[in-house]
């Protein structure tokens, strides 16, 4: 449900945003339908809604889906969606910033699958806000959150391979760090530490066999964006040169790609899909300021 | 240094491609012959340039056991004469 590229200001913005459950199940996938068989995939954040689509997707391809998030209602709710349509799916409410939780949470899944497969960072996020306002308790949050729970997820599933012998892949969902976005300054320094730690880890971890990736969405319409303001969102088709909003769906194709054998041969590696944002395009989380030639901010 | 086997299973659809045609520059031999045969496996037809007209008619034979309908013709691509056939 991409908005239109036609003047985004005489179109009111939708009451949701992104894909629905019923969409994410039938929704066209350029993926054979057994491509990611026999799989046990690990994804965070999954009752989000980047989360939510790479979960629908990978337990469409066959893999067995293990929808980590902190809410328990919201998984049970997914859980239930998903196994309706006769999909593998497991749950386990876990928060990622606590270590031991996330040692634990790794245990379990071994112990009633016997194996994991792939890894996929979804967790995070951040209230957009000026960098020169932002409290340290904010600050904090926003880093614990997007780089210490995603390495501690990264650092407990390279473990367990590594003791089973076992190949693995990571794909870390980040955002578009080269690019200076107004507004989010600490959630770019924590996807910036992501995308480094990934670089930095497929070479350390690539004798183990572990591949780690980092996918780096751009504008994509979720339900995330109740947070940004109509003006923030009116404006967003000028994000990027194809003057519109990706789905969830396109950075859930992106990690399909990663994780399966398509990309044996790639680590270390951001893919970024962002309709070119990264090289022509504005984004004001917190509406333009007048230096900017806008009138908020 | 060994090139390991590609995981051999099929993560796209047969017909992924099915209706599209796709040119491939220098797909007469090596990466671009395989790129070529990868989209003949998905459905696609296929065209193919090349100097060689005798390797792109060998190319040519096996992008066709594929099932692809092809198009093999020498050109220089860097001759824009030759890219732009009358």
């Amino acid at each position: 449900m991409s908005p239109e590229p036609a003047d985004a200001n005489s179109q009111p913005p939708p009451e949701t945003f992104g894909l629905t459950d019923d969409e994410l199940a039938i929704r066209r996938t350029v993926f054979a339908s057994d491509a990611l068989g026999g799989m046990v995939v690990v994804v965070t954040g999954a009752t989000g809604g980047i989360g939510r689509a790479i979960a629908w997707l990978f337990a469409r391809l066959g893999a067995h889906v293990v929808l980590v998030g902190r809410n328990q209602t919201k998984l049970d709710a997914l859980t239930a969606r998903m196994t309706q349509r006769a999909l593998k799916v497991s749950s386990y409410a876990v928060d990622i910033r606590d270590p031991d939780a996330v040692r634990a949470l790794f245990d379990a899944i071994w112990k009633a699958r016997g194996r994991v497969d792939s890894l996929i960072n979804s967790a995070g996020g951040q209230f957009p806000q000026s960098a020169i306002d932002i409290s340290v308790k904010g600050w904090n949050a926003v880093i614990n959150t997007n780089l210490n729970g995603t390495w501690y997820m990264m650092q407990a599933a390279a473990q367990h391979w590594r003791d089973a012998g076992h190949p693995g892949s990571i794909v870390n969902i980040v955002v578009v760090t080269t690019h200076g976005l107004y507004g989010i300054a600490h959630s770019i320094a924590a996807r910036a530490g992501v995308v480094g730690l990934s670089r930095s880890v497929a070479v350390e971890w690539a004798p183990l066999k572990i591949r780690v990736n980092c996918v780096a969405p751009g504008l994509i319409e979720t339900e995330g964006w109740k947070v940004y303001s109509p003006e923030a969102r009116a404006a967003y088709p000028r994000s990027n040169p194809m003057m519109r909003a990706g789905s969830a769906w396109d950075i859930a194709e992106a990690c399909g790609y990663l994780t399966g054998p398509s990309g044996g041969f790639v680590t270390g590696e951001t893919l970024t899909v962002d309709g070119g944002g990264q090289l022509w395009g504005e984004t004001w989380t917190t509406g333009k300021p007048p230096y900017f030639g806008g009138e908020t901010g | 240094m060994n090139a390991s086997k590609p995981d051999q299973r099929g993560i796209l659809p047969r017909d992924l491609f099915a209706g599209k045609t796709v040119f491939v520059t220098g797909g007469g031999s090596g990466i671009n012959l395989g790129i070529a045969r990868t989209f003949a496996g998905l459905g696609a037809d296929i065209g193919i340039c090349g100097r060689s007209q005798e390797r792109l008619d060998a190319a040519a034979a096996g992008l066709r056991e594929i099932g692809a309908k092809v198009s093999a013709t020498s050109a220089d691509s860097g001759c824009q004469i030759n890219c732009n056939p009358r």
